[in-house]
């Protein structure tokens, strides 16, 4: 067959959601993806022999509860280990812990400061209500603010019950957590360095900004690590890629296709509109919806004949959306159990994510050093050892870290990624943890590490920016990827984005993917009718 | 745009005018007693609208002489040099017009100064309103920095002029999401094309080096134009709404005839025709009164306590100091609610800026420099990245490695500002943290000799130029020129306080939770600059109120 109702560019988790939906709707489907695995980052890498890690993320945020249920995902094997908790590793082999459970948490903070842990409920409540203020666009998508989309809404519209039904002091709240800093916003309920820290870290995961810098409070909205009403954090049995998986079989449970290493060399165009693609093989085939996993650049650049069929307006704001890699990732085989010094052995969020910042100076540092294009002295990580839960990551009685390093730039301001400074950066790395695992030198097996250039070359991540785009305001809700007033986000009919480019974002959601879904089922139904 | 103007209210022509209200309105005004604290450009403004409209006004000024941030001071004998404002930003044509400042003694010897950038090695780089129509304006642009200039003028123009139509209108606020104000803003809003609006709101959130960087090429051309982003800013060319406050600066511009004007006598002349026009509308002006406390009772404000314990007695106080200080320091957090605290004890009122005043013998040779750059405003720095790095400095609150100057001389639009031939140089040097984690006690000193040597970069011989000089650190401006804080803009000017955002909330603009009480300066919107604009929005607001007060009692 060469003809499909719908082609989907790229199997990344937004990809399979995407495409999952639309077979699920009765939609011939098939993703071609350009890896001979289907996931992207989320796939596992291996270490050495018989240990897997996770390439990029080892935790999902926040993925839709209702895209489990409605995809039948843990039907298809899917099993989520919920964090048992997060702990920032002090200097002084003191620590702080935080739970899920905010009574836990509160404990916790208390042993630092009174006032911070009397301050602990109102912040929760305060990301509570200020979740609960955006829910609406985070499930219904983002339209222009004031000229009204073909349902008919406007951004204006869909804020305006919240706007109703919150108070007049939730307002200010809320206009600071959009247009303030996320230092003003931790500052305004702890006094404690390390407190700060310990909520920042996770929010800025990807990100080159810092926390001093206006309008990135959002983040403390979006950047929890123990999940919400909107979905389930935590691990994955299997790593991430376990959710893949199950995502592909849903896909396939619905009569949808994957075609794995078959590279999409363009897009066939009969006049604005899309009508197929052509493989790198030479091969065609025809579809009346297209939907692109890329970030915008390779949706544009990639798979389009740039020059001639891209008008030089549009292409400017191609090339001016902003991506900008800023993590690397370090992944250890480790010879037995990881033992922090410092953490009580029965403190049970000793299984979940570690942090090594103690404040956010420290961030401010680290994220100064990225802009300028060099390696922080003190990257700012966030390490999960997951096989403390999942015992398929690696043999028996061994480990595997995965270690996350935040603000490392992937064009360097002198000089490249070469094996001296990757070997450097892995040091700074594991230094940084040895100093709370005096025996980490002896347990070590092997190592890989993903500088952003890798995250570009192994997965298609322009520049490594792991979220296709800065989450930064001018490129969220209506800007991601840019404004139009057809509801479509695309430059050519039948042609849609799915990526994390798109609204809401980076992360694992599945709301990018899920919202496209949506749109494409709304717009093409009203086309038939 | 026409929308964004208030509507005047014209009386129905059928009916005869309500003399008769009228005239017992302004019999009761005239009995109302209104104290306005400090005399700076905005109180004295605010002032004489208040005293025009029949109150009985007395001005205290702390301080020996009126001026507050747009102050003067001679030096080495002869030479004068503005110490804070170092040209007007853009004075409403309203307050021009209704003060007759002109007939005060009000001379503008030029206008749309722009902004020429050096890197101290002769490459130079020029930005303007005006830039264009000047033989050397564009020298050393590439073709397309120079296409791009005149689109994005246009831009800033257009977009410029959203921003200045809030600037004098009754802006709504948060709180209120069922006034009418809202609706009509709204409205305008959608009167743009929905592109301009998209592209408004994109450049509104951005930095304004990200988005010059989509535009120009050369580096010293995009920091000719971020300057106008970074005054009295906390923060550098790379923070997200940095590109906002250059819409803002713009929109200020653009309301007035005159932007980024000199006047005769340097920006404090503004003080003594605003004086003089106070005179004029018969407010009462006491030098030497600095207020301790503003007096509060159960039904609202009472009048001031002066320092010493003399008491005023006053219907309605206003003061142009910034609302952090009035309020928490003048009123007392014991007559506020505890959100209110909150909010105000984060707001930041202290300075950014270090001031360098210079007497030199002859105008120095600068590198790049040509000869009609010596009449407008003069910045030194390799680009974006030099500065972004030197905004650094204020987090961390240690003085910055590279520096950002601005450098003026006023002598050249004012010869009569030196004696004969010799010259005064006037400096910002961007941010210089208040307080500095090592104090300021050695640090000064260190401070002066590393400026001094940045602007021998561009300017060798400086040393030997200076027949006296001095720098004044943030603490030092503060105390100099009278005003707590010493702020540029009185509070912080970022996307969460400004707007509808400044200053506090659930509170209209103006008003403060004291009744009686109001704000008429810099901390207030449209904010710093010298526009007089709050000064200006804040007598209307209060004549406005005061009347339906009074109308109610009425009942």
């Amino acid at each position: 067959m060469s003809r499909y109702d719908v082609i989907v560019v790229g199997a990344g988790h937004n990809g399979l959601v995407a495409a999952a939906y639309l077979a699920r709707a009765g939609l011939s489907v098939c993703v071609f993806e350009s890896n001979a695995e289907p996931g992207g980052s989320l796939v596992n890498t291996e270490i050495i022999d018989g240990f897997k890690s996770p390439s990029g993320t080892h935790k999902i945020t926040e993925f839709g509860t209702h895209i489990m249920r409605d995809l039948g995902l843990y039907k298809h094997g899917l099993d989520i280990l919920p964090l048992p908790g997060a702990v920032t590793l002090l200097e002084d082999q003191n620590y702080l812990a935080s739970y899920a459970n905010e009574a836990w948490t509160q404990n916790e903070i208390a042993r630092f400061s009174d006032r911070d842990a009397a301050n602990f409920s109102d912040y929760q409540m305060a990301l509570r209500r200020q979740r609960a203020f955006f829910k609406p666009i985070f499930e219904k998508g983002a339209p222009h603010p004031l000229k009204a989309n073909k349902s008919g809404r406007t951004l204006i519209d869909l804020l305006a019950p919240s706007v109703r039904s919150f108070g007049s002091s939730t307002r200010h709240e809320t206009a600071r957590f959009v247009l303030g800093s996320c230092a003003d916003i931790l500052g305004d309920y702890f006094e404690t360095p390390a407190v700060k820290a310990h909520f920042a870290v996770p929010a800025f995961i990807g990100s080159g900004q810092s926390p001093s810098m206006p309008a990135t409070a959002h983040r403390l909205i979006e950047g929890g690590v123990f999940g919400d009403a909107h979905g389930t954090a935590g691990f994955v049995r299997g790593g991430p890629q376990a959710l893949i998986s199950a995502l592909v079989a849903a896909l396939e449970g619905y009569g949808g296709e994957l075609r794995c290493e078959t590279e999409v060399a363009q897009v066939n165009m009969d006049k604005q509109s899309v009508k197929g693609v052509t493989l790198s093989d030479g091969s065609t085939f025809d579809c009346r919806v297209l939907v692109s996993n890329l970030d915008i650049q390779r949706t544009y650049m990639g798979l389009f004949d740039w020059k001639r069929e891209i008008p030089e307006a549009f292409a400017k704001k191609v090339v001016y959306h902003r991506m900008k890699g800023a993590v690397a990732k370090l992944n250890v085989a480790l010879d037995g159990p990881p033992v922090f010094d410092g953490v009580p052995k029965d403190c049970p969020a000793a299984r979940g994510l570690f942090f090594l910042t103690q404040s956010l100076d420290e961030m401010e540092r680290a994220a100064d050093s990225w802009a300028d294009g060099f390696v922080p002295e003190r990257p700012v990580l966030e390490v999960a050892v997951p096989s403390l839960l999942d015992s398929s990551l690696a043999p028996e009685g061994k480990h595997v870290m995965s270690i996350y390093a935040q603000y490392v730039p992937n064009k360097l301001f002198q000089g490249t990624w070469d094996q001296d400074r990757r070997d450097a950066l892995a040091a700074s790395i594991l230094n940084q943890v040895q100093v709370h695992m005096p025996k980490l030198t002896d347990l070590i097996l092997g190592w890989t590490l993903s500088v952003p250039g890798d995250w570009e070359a192994k997965f298609s991540l322009t520049a490594g920016d792991i979220h296709h785009g800065e989450m930064t305001l001018d490129q969220m809700f209506f800007h991601r990827p840019f404004p139009d007033e057809d509801d479509q986000n695309s430059l050519f009919r039948n042609l849609y984005m799915c990526g994390a480019g798109t609204h809401p974002g980076g992360g694992v959601t599945g709301q990018p993917g899920l919202l496209a879904a949506q749109k494409i089922l709304r717009q093409q139904q009203a086309a038939v009718a | 745009m026409k929308l964004f103007r208030r509507k005047k209210k014209s009386l129905p022509k059928d009916e005869p005018p309500a003399f008769e209200q009228t005239e017992i309105l302004l019999e009761e005004s005239m009995s109302s007693k209104v104290v306005v604290i400090g005399g700076g450009h905005n109180g004295l403004i605010c002032a004489s609208y208040l005293a025009d409209a029949g109150y009985d006004v007395t001005l205290l000024e702390a301080g020996d002489d009126l001026g507050g941030l747009v102050a003067e001071r001679v030096f080495a004998d002869e030479f004068v040099a503005p110490m804070g404002a170092q040209y007007l930003t853009g004075l409403s044509p309203k307050v021009m017009r209704d003060l007759k400042l002109t007939k005060h003694g009000l001379e503008i010897v030029a206008k749309n100064l722009s902004v020429v950038c050096l890197d101290g090695e002769g490459q130079r780089a020029c930005f303007g309103s005006e830039v264009w129509k000047s033989e050397t304006g564009l020298n050393g642009l590439s073709s397309s920095d120079v296409e791009a200039y005149g689109q994005f003028v246009d831009k800033l123009t257009r977009y410029g002029a959203a921003t200045a139509l809030m600037a004098d209108m009754r802006l709504p606020i948060l709180e209120d999401s069922k006034s009418g104000e809202w609706q009509t803003w709204l409205q305008t809003l959608s009167g743009l094309p929905a592109e301009d609006v998209a592209e408004l709101l994109r450049w509104s959130l951005s930095s304004v080096g990200d988005i010059l960087d989509e535009i120009f090429e050369s580096d010293l051309l995009k920091a000719a134009i971020a300057v106008d982003a970074l005054g009295g800013s906390a923060f550098g060319p790379r923070a997200p709404g940095t590109m906002a406050n250059l819409l803002w600066h713009w929109g200020l511009r653009l309301q007035s005839k005159d932007p980024i004007s000199f006047v005769r006598g340097g920006p404090a002349a503004l003080i003594s025709a605003l004086a003089s026009s106070a005179e004029d509308k018969g407010v009462s002006v006491r030098a030497g009164a600095r207020v301790e406390a503003i007096r509060v009772g159960a039904d609202g404000v009472e009048g001031v306590r002066l320092d010493g314990g003399e008491p005023i007695d006053a219907d309605i106080v206003v003061s142009s100091l910034s609302p952090k200080h009035t309020l928490m320091n003048l009123v007392g957090a014991q007559w506020l609610d505890t959100d209110h605290v909150e909010i105000l004890k984060r707001l930041q009122e202290r300075g950014n800026m270090a001031r360098l005043v210079l007497a030199l013998e002859t105008l120095p040779d600068i590198k790049g420099m040509e000869e009609p750059d010596f009449a407008q405003r003069i910045l030194i720095t390799t680009g974006l990245d030099s500065i972004n790095r030197s905004s650094r400095a204020l987090k961390y609150a240690e003085l910055p490695k590279e520096f950002l100057i601005e450098l003026m001389f006023p002598s050249v639009l004012d010869p009569a500002l030196a004696p004969g031939g010799q010259h005064v140089l006037t400096a910002n040097i961007y941010f210089i943290p208040y307080a500095p984690d090592d104090g300021w006690q050695e640090q000064k000193e260190d401070l002066a000799d590393r400026v001094l040597n940045a602007i021998a970069y561009a300017v060798p011989n400086i040393r030997d130029l200076i027949i006296d000089g001095d720098l004044l650190t943030p603490p030092e401006i503060e105390s100099v020129m009278g005003t707590p804080g010493g702020h540029w803009h009185h509070t912080d000017f970022a996307l969460e306080t400004a707007g509808f955002l400044r200053t506090l909330p659930n509170v209209r603009h103006y008003h403060t939770p004291v009744d009686g009480l109001y704000l008429c300066g810099a901390g207030c919107h449209p904010g710093g600059g010298v526009t007089g604009l709050p000064g200006l929005n804040a007598s209307q607001e209060i004549i406005a109120s005061e009347r339906a007060k009074m109308g109610n009692a009425r009942g």
